[in-house]
């Protein structure tokens, strides 16, 4: 991977990338070109396996933007997701980042069933890069929104699946990155707190003030939810645009198996 | 934009490994007790094999060999599990980008608190044998100190190479068993020919062990010129490991995924 002037790689093949020029008058904040991302499948003590998850995906996110990712399972959705997150680098092609940080709503993080929940807030919390500071002052409105104030004090171990969902989905909200990633969880723990989730992510990924990339293989609720979307199939970049062309091409492609074959130099 | 700077990890690092100290003094039914029955009953088989059995009794028998049990186990326990724990933190690895030597330095947090309690056990023998109080145990923070730099060598090293070879972890258990009997725990390298001593300086645990002892129950100096080798080779090991951990850190997610 070359570095050009004005760049420097910061140790997961993401490039930050100077200001970026504004052509169509929108921030632009992640550009990601020609991406691949290859893992070794070791079969026995000497034969090993190259296996292409992504092959070729390009794309731009601007500030503002809901971008829904659709592609049926197993197409490197989630390994998409890991790639920007910075989790992993890519094996070839670049992801240049605009001076943003970037993170997967990721639930339950870190939890150790025999602490208290309010302990796990502040160590869940800090693995997600929240600071502590923000963690205490918090505090309060994330058990609320859990619905937990009972039982905060008690060791996780003793929580109900659904309390923890509850726990984990809250300390996620406060997660708050430039760019948030998000993988199919809309709706998490019991019937009632999943409409209240549900409904808040919704309106996170719908809102103008949050950049968010929304994986999913429902496309009614990326045509719902998003203003732009990537259609991802054979681990290459099929279509990119606005969401209903790119739905429209996905929709067609699963009726008829008509690909479009997205021109690439 | 969040910035977030070293000190956040390191907080981080010191509450997790708070944490994890006391989720597993009470996962157990005995919970803190075992840190204290574990060295215990070490003890008490080397004390009947080579006590009675062997005849091999040097005076104060009981806490030489506990200062020797209670310090080898320390650096045993803390360097397997700082070997092991990016590979067990697979999980968190694979969703949020983490400066991946966090996980090494919570194992060190843990596993020295867990160790302080060892010392209890350790301090109370050393009363009930009626060793003096000296000058010389003035310098024992400084050999521990040259202990914990060891330890975080080894583990930092091992830990940065396990995810690409599991089995590099087996192999080092193999070779903690051999230093076990390599290491001066329950006999005195002093008593040895003069080559057998030689050789077995090279292993830096006979050199602490004997250190150990120089301060906390002979009243004399530890041999400074060996500490400061090992300190010296040990800090080397520090940075080695944390420029390996650093360079592969994109990597982890991926080899450790499938």
């Amino acid at each position: 991977m070359s570095a050009g002037d004005g760049q420097r790689e910061n140790g997961t093949g993401v490039i930050q990338g100077p200001e970026p020029v504004g052509g169509s008058g929108r921030e632009l904040v992640l550009r990601v070109r020609n991406v691949g991302v290859s893992y070794w499948m070791r079969h026995s003590f000497i034969r090993r396996r190259r296996f292409w998850a992504l092959r070729d995906v390009s794309f731009d996110l601007y500030r503002g933007d809901s971008l829904g990712v659709i592609g049926k399972n197993g197409v490197g959705k989630s390994t998409l997701l890991r790639l920007l997150a910075g989790v992993m680098s890519p094996d070839h092609g670049e992801i240049t980042n605009y001076g943003v940080t970037v993170a997967l709503l990721s639930l339950n993080l870190g939890f150790v069933p025999y602490l208290s929940g309010r302990e796990n807030i502040i160590l869940s919390g800090m693995f997600q890069g929240i600071p502590k500071k923000e963690l205490r002052q918090r505090m309060d409105a994330i058990i609320q929104f859990a619905e937990l104030e009972e039982f905060i004090d008690e060791p996780v171990a003793t929580y109900s699946s659904g309390m923890t969902a509850r726990l984990g989905f809250s300390i996620a909200l406060n997660t708050q990155p430039d760019v948030l990633l998000v993988d199919e969880i809309l709706g998490v723990g019991d019937a009632d707190f999943q409409e209240k989730s549900k409904a808040i992510m919704k309106d996170r990924i719908r809102s103008q003030d949050t950049t968010i990339v929304f994986v999913s293989h429902n496309a009614n609720l990326i045509r719902e939810l998003c203003n732009r979307a990537v259609w991802i199939e054979d681990r290459v970049v099929q279509i990119e645009g606005d969401t209903n062309a790119v739905l429209d091409a996905y929709t067609r492609f699963l009726k008829t198996g008509e690909k479009i074959v997205a021109a690439q130099p | 934009m969040r910035t977030l700077n070293r000190g956040h990890y390191i907080q981080l690092a010191l509450l997790r490994g708070w944490a994890d100290f006391r989720a597993e003094a009470s996962r157990t039914w005995l919970g803190v007790l075992w840190w204290i029955a574990d060295p215990l009953l070490n003890m008490l088989v080397l004390y009947i094999v080579f006590g009675i059995f062997f005849q091999r009794r040097t005076p104060n028998f009981v806490p030489f060999l506990l200062i020797g049990l209670v310090f080898w186990r320390y650096f045993n326990v803390t360097v397997m599990n700082m070997g092991a724990s990016i590979l067990n933190n697979v999980a968190m690895i694979r969703q949020v980008a983490l400066p991946k030597i966090l996980f090494p330095m919570i194992t060190v947090v843990t596993c020295t608190l867990e160790f302080l309690f060892t010392l209890l056990l350790l301090v109370a023998v050393l009363a009930l044998y009626r060793i003096p109080l000296s000058a010389a145990m003035l310098w024992w923070p400084v050999v521990f100190g040259v202990q914990l730099l060891l330890v975080m060598g080894c583990g930092l090293t091992l830990a940065a190479f396990t995810p690409f070879v599991p089995d590099l972890n087996k192999m080092v258990n193999q070779l903690m068993r051999i230093l076990f009997y390599m290491s001066g725990i329950f006999y005195d390298i002093r008593d040895l020919p003069e080559m057998a001593r030689k050789l077995l300086v090279l292993n830096p645990m006979v050199v602490l062990i004997d250190a150990h002892r120089a301060c906390l129950m002979e009243q004399r100096a530890p041999h400074w010129n060996q500490l400061a080798v090992i300190a010296v080779v040990s800090l080397a090991g520090i940075l080695f490991g944390r420029v390996c951990i650093r360079y592969f850190n994109p990597l982890y997610a991926k080899r450790i995924a499938r």
